[in-house]
């Protein structure tokens, strides 16, 4: 009766019978509390980082032709550029605006468009931290500022000393507020919609039923709207929440973007490329335009048009005007701009590659385009300036309006992620860390520089006394290699004998060097036994390394075991400490190590957030928070060093500093902080001190034109740096490891790691004056 | 449903990329222990993959293509992870997997289970990924290359070739038997 099983069905089962059972609880809660420390990287990083991937003709992830998608519309760019016809723009009526900013780019138009900007070079009028990142529109009403946080929060600050006045706390991600007549219109992360005055905060009305996938709200005409995930847009009786006409404008399962209403025509968008037009009183549709293809970003209407760019989730895209009568194409632009933000005749866009266009919008063509580094989100725009945040530069940038000139860079302590507001002379910006700046103006009168061009970017938007460049001397005394193809040092340590140990993480083992760079020695293996290591951390990164004691002992980060092993100067095991956990004496990610002058064994970890000492029987001696509140929030640490007087010196992520900690805990001083001398535009990883107490300090390889090794004085003032990126023997490309005495500087080059070259240098030490 | 959640995530909501974890989790970690036959391994290649996954989220253009880019971080995980053993010769694979199965067809014999265990953990493991993706996750061979990010006929040579392989192993007249029936398409 039983007949043979086909091979094919016995491999099936047998795969089926034999892959684990069960939810694998510890393997969820191990990848949710790391994921949870970190952020998703700005979608052009992204882009870059991860590989592409295709099917049959589609581009599911990433972008195969990212480069030369690049360098292509980069040289569009130059050739449009060429005609500018600034002028026209010259002879427009001035557009007026309210002063107040009501919500997603500005009024129901979407238009973006600002009464009054800061007026000179930027100045902080206050600042102030709310829950969580900010991801969503600040609206201003009045003197009130609305803040939205990812913390579920929706903050009121005065507009003039950021006082806090009220505050309100939902579950979930607080969705972008709308304010207008008196009240704050807001979906909370439940989908749960309410109304609060927007003086003291009291709540008016809130929707009994959640709204799936809500958009940030529109208010015009007397009637609240909003975009949902039912592909549907409802318009809501501001008074009361009660629903007033539901229009459903795309097929099923469509997600609507945040709806534009000009006059009576309200603008929706859908997830899967269609433009509908729809009567903002009774929502009756007028017209649909399938535009279809890549994702298309919020509409904007205005008297004459309406326009669609992409979605900042697109790769590819164009900026259309459509005809706000039928919804026919009256032009479009072939390169992959968002929406714009619209100055009379003029409309000003972002992209996801760094361009700011300014295109003349009744005959659609372009009159300047700037560039920067990062995605430039959408511009508000005043009569003066053009102002944009700048995503992976973590920037404002404003430019002269006019011409596309250069007026102004401000740094922020991370990227803004949506957008900003223009109110009563101030910009208004919220960052991915929970900062909101009020930024004002020191009353000066500017003039523009140049427009920022790729070649200029660097200088023009980070100028020398904020982001240093190499200017200190030293000359290389050699470079060393091991002769293995797969060598790449990560973190590097000098034995009491001399000899450097450079940790080859990915290899689980060290390499070894004499002081005159030859190659000596590999020393260790893969393994979780007694002296065996895994130097990365779960996630693959070589963060395991070694501390060398006065007598030649040693202690081995063994990072991906979750353990300290310590060994005599014969390297022989002696004992081992620690398994993976929370508690006193566990390590969840252990990324750093550093002996004290008493020999005591000191430990960063930074998913618990503190520093760890320990006797070197591994006994705890204490336990201190390694990020101090007032760091404010940070995505983790790097390396921990002990300086000379005796404090803990920790290279934080996000906001980018070296954090001076005592034994107590208490934050001393920062290092390299945005907007100082020598501040980091890059990950800090490796410092060490100098017989005088200087701080070095190495930093990674996307740091542009900066140096890889800063050095600060004793007392904090930036010294300078050396390293330029590059390849060549006095080049750094990704400088990690560093061991600074008087016989020099030794670094550690784990360049392989950005496409550079894997080396250990030694410079000869550097005078300073 | 599901594009919702992954929208979601893309726009940097953690509590959604939590529901996709729970929900992705147990059939990443089946597939990769079937293709690393180590289930540490395995764990770790699924945790670098949904890491990397979280970092890199804004990164997806079609929502629709989650689960089969998750598939292709989690394959190239066990690859780098397969690598890195047969690079450093000193840690043994553990075949833990070997634990004895519930047996839904009674012409099928433990010794039949134990030949096709020890032969699929003898396989290349490109050809292994191939078969789990094919067999186990159940993927079209063409989305099984589309994934492993290889010609649709790379694919099938692949797949071709491992059930050569496992039918000369099997041998004998069980493997003849099996030889006369289905061949991949």
């Amino acid at each position: 009766m039983n007949q043979p099983m086909s091979l094919d069905r016995m491999v099936a089962q047998w795969m089926a019978d034999n892959a684990p059972e069960g939810p694998a609880a510890q393997l969820v809660d191990q990848i949710l509390t790391a994921t949870a420390q970190q952020r998703p990287r700005p979608r052009w990083l992204a882009l870059l980082q991860e590989s592409p991937m295709t099917a049959q003709t589609r581009v599911l992830v990433g972008s195969p032709n990212r480069r030369l998608v690049l360098v292509a519309t980069l040289l569009l760019i130059a050739a449009v550029a060429a005609a500018a016809v600034g002028a026209y723009l010259l002879q427009q009526p001035k557009p007026t605006a309210s002063d107040d900013w009501p919500g997603f780019r500005g009024d129901a138009t979407h238009a973006g468009l600002g009464a009054s900007g800061p007026v000179g070079n930027p100045v902080v009028a206050w600042q102030a931290t709310v829950g969580g990142p900010i991801a969503n529109a600040i609206s201003i009403l009045g003197d009130t500022v609305v803040v939205p946080s990812d913390a579920g929060t929706l903050t009121a600050f005065g507009i003039e000393d950021g006082t806090e006045r009220w505050s309100f706390t939902a579950a979930g991600p607080m969705g972008a507020p709308y304010a207008a007549d008196g009240r704050i219109y807001v979906v909370d992360g439940d989908g749960i919609a309410h109304a609060f005055q927007a003086s003291d905060g009291q709540p008016i009305w809130m929707s009994g039923q959640p709204i799936d996938g809500a958009s940030p709200p529109t208010l015009a005409n007397g009637r609240l709207y909003i975009g949902t995930a039912a592909s549907s847009v409802i318009a809501l009786d501001p008074a009361t929440g009660a629903e007033l006409w539901q229009a459903k404008v795309a097929p099923n399962g469509q997600g609507i973007r945040a709806p534009a209403v000009g006059d009576d025509l309200l603008v929706a968008v859908a997830d899967d490329g269609s433009v509908t037009g729809v009567d903002a009183a009774t929502g009756t549709i007028r017209w649909t335009n399938d535009i279809g293809d890549d994702p298309l970003g919020t509409p904007v209407v205005t008297g004459d048009r309406v326009y669609v760019g992409s979605s900042s989730e697109a790769q590819s895209g164009r900026l259309i005007a459509l005809d706000p009568d039928d919804g026919s194409e009256q032009w479009r632009i072939d390169q992959n701009v968002y929406s714009p933000s619209i100055y009379g005749a003029m409309g000003y866009t972002g992209s996801p590659v760094g361009t700011i266009v300014a295109t003349d919008v009744v005959s659609g063509t372009t009159s300047w385009t700037a560039q920067m580094h990062g995605q430039t989100r959408a511009p508000a725009v005043t009569d003066a300036a053009v102002y944009v945040p700048v995503d992976g530069g973590r920037q404002i940038v404003a430019l002269d309006r006019a011409t596309g000139g250069l007026l102004w860079t401000f740094d922020l302590d991370g990227d803004d992620h949506c957008c900003i507001a223009v109110s009563r002379g101030r910009l208004f910006v919220g960052t991915e860390l929970g900062t909101v700046y009020a930024i004002g103006g020191d009353g000066a009168t500017l003039t523009a520089g140049p427009v920022p061009s790729a070649a200029a970017v660097p200088s023009a938007v980070t100028p020398p006394s904020v982001a240093p460049v190499p200017n200190l001397q030293t000359t290389v005394e050699w470079v060393a290699t091991s002769g293995d193809a797969d060598f790449v040092p990560w973190d590097l340590a000098k034995a009491p004998d001399g000899r450097l140990w450079a940790a080859e993480g990915l290899a689980d083992r060290f390499a070894i060097f004499t002081s005159d760079g030859t190659f000596v020695e590999t020393w260790g293996s893969s393994g979780r036994g007694d002296g065996q290591f895994d130097l990365t951390r779960a996630n693959g990164d070589p963060y395991g390394t070694v501390a060398f004691a006065r007598d030649g002992s040693f202690f081995v980060l063994d990072a991906g075991n979750h353990r300290i092993q310590a060994f005599d100067a014969e390297r022989r095991f002696v004992r081992a400490w620690g398994a993976i956990g929370t508690g006193p004496g566990q390590f969840n990610d252990p990324v750093g190590i550093a002996l004290d002058g008493d020999g005591n064994v000191n430990v960063l970890d930074d998913v618990r957030g503190v520093i760890e000492t320990y006797r070197p029987d591994g006994t705890i001696v204490s336990t201190i928070p390694a990020f101090p509140a007032e760091l404010g929030p940070t995505d983790g640490a790097n390396q921990l060093s002990v300086g000379p007087n005796g404090h803990f010196y920790v290279s934080v992520i996000g906001p980018m500093v070296v954090a001076e900690i005592d034994r107590d805990g208490k934050l001393v001083a920062t290092y390299g902080a945005a907007g100082e001398p020598g501040s980091l535009n890059e990950q800090p990883f490796v410092m060490r001190f100098d017989a005088d107490g200087r701080l070095y300090v190495t930093q990674g390889p996307t740091r542009r034109d900066a140096p890889g090794v800063l050095i600060f004085a004793a007392d904090g003032t930036y010294l300078g740096g050396f390293g330029p990126l590059g390849i060549g023997d006095g080049d750094l490309g990704f400088p990690w490891g560093l061991i600074v005495d008087d016989t020099g500087i030794y670094v550690a080059d784990a360049g392989a790691a950005a496409d550079l070259r894997s080396v250990l240098r030694k410079f000869e030490p550097i005078d300073f004056p | 449903m599901q594009v919702g959640l992954v929208e979601r995530a893309r726009s940097g909501d953690h509590d959604a990329f939590s529901v996709l974890v729970r929900t992705s989790v147990p059939r990443l970690l089946g597939a990769a222990t079937l293709i690393l036959r180590d289930q540490d391994r395995a764990q770790d290649a699924v945790q670098e993959a949904l890491l990397q996954a979280w970092r890199n989220v804004r990164a997806l253009r079609d929502l629709e293509a989650w689960d089969a880019w998750l598939y292709r971080l989690t394959v190239n995980a066990c690859y780098r992870s397969a690598k890195a053993v047969k690079r450093r010769s000193v840690v043994e694979l553990q075949l833990a997997l070997d634990r004895e199965p519930v047996d839904h067809d009674p012409s099928r014999t433990i010794a039949d289970r134990d030949l096709l265990g020890r032969a699929l953990g003898r396989l290349p493991v490109d050809q292994r990924a191939v078969m789990v993706l094919h067999f186990y996750l159940d993927l079209p061979l063409t989305e099984a290359a589309d994934v492993l990010g290889i010609p649709v006929g790379t694919a099938k040579s692949r797949l071709h070739r491992g059930l050569e392989t496992l039918r000369f192993a099997i041998g004998g007249e069980r493997g003849a038997a099996l030889v006369a029936q289905g061949r991949p398409e």
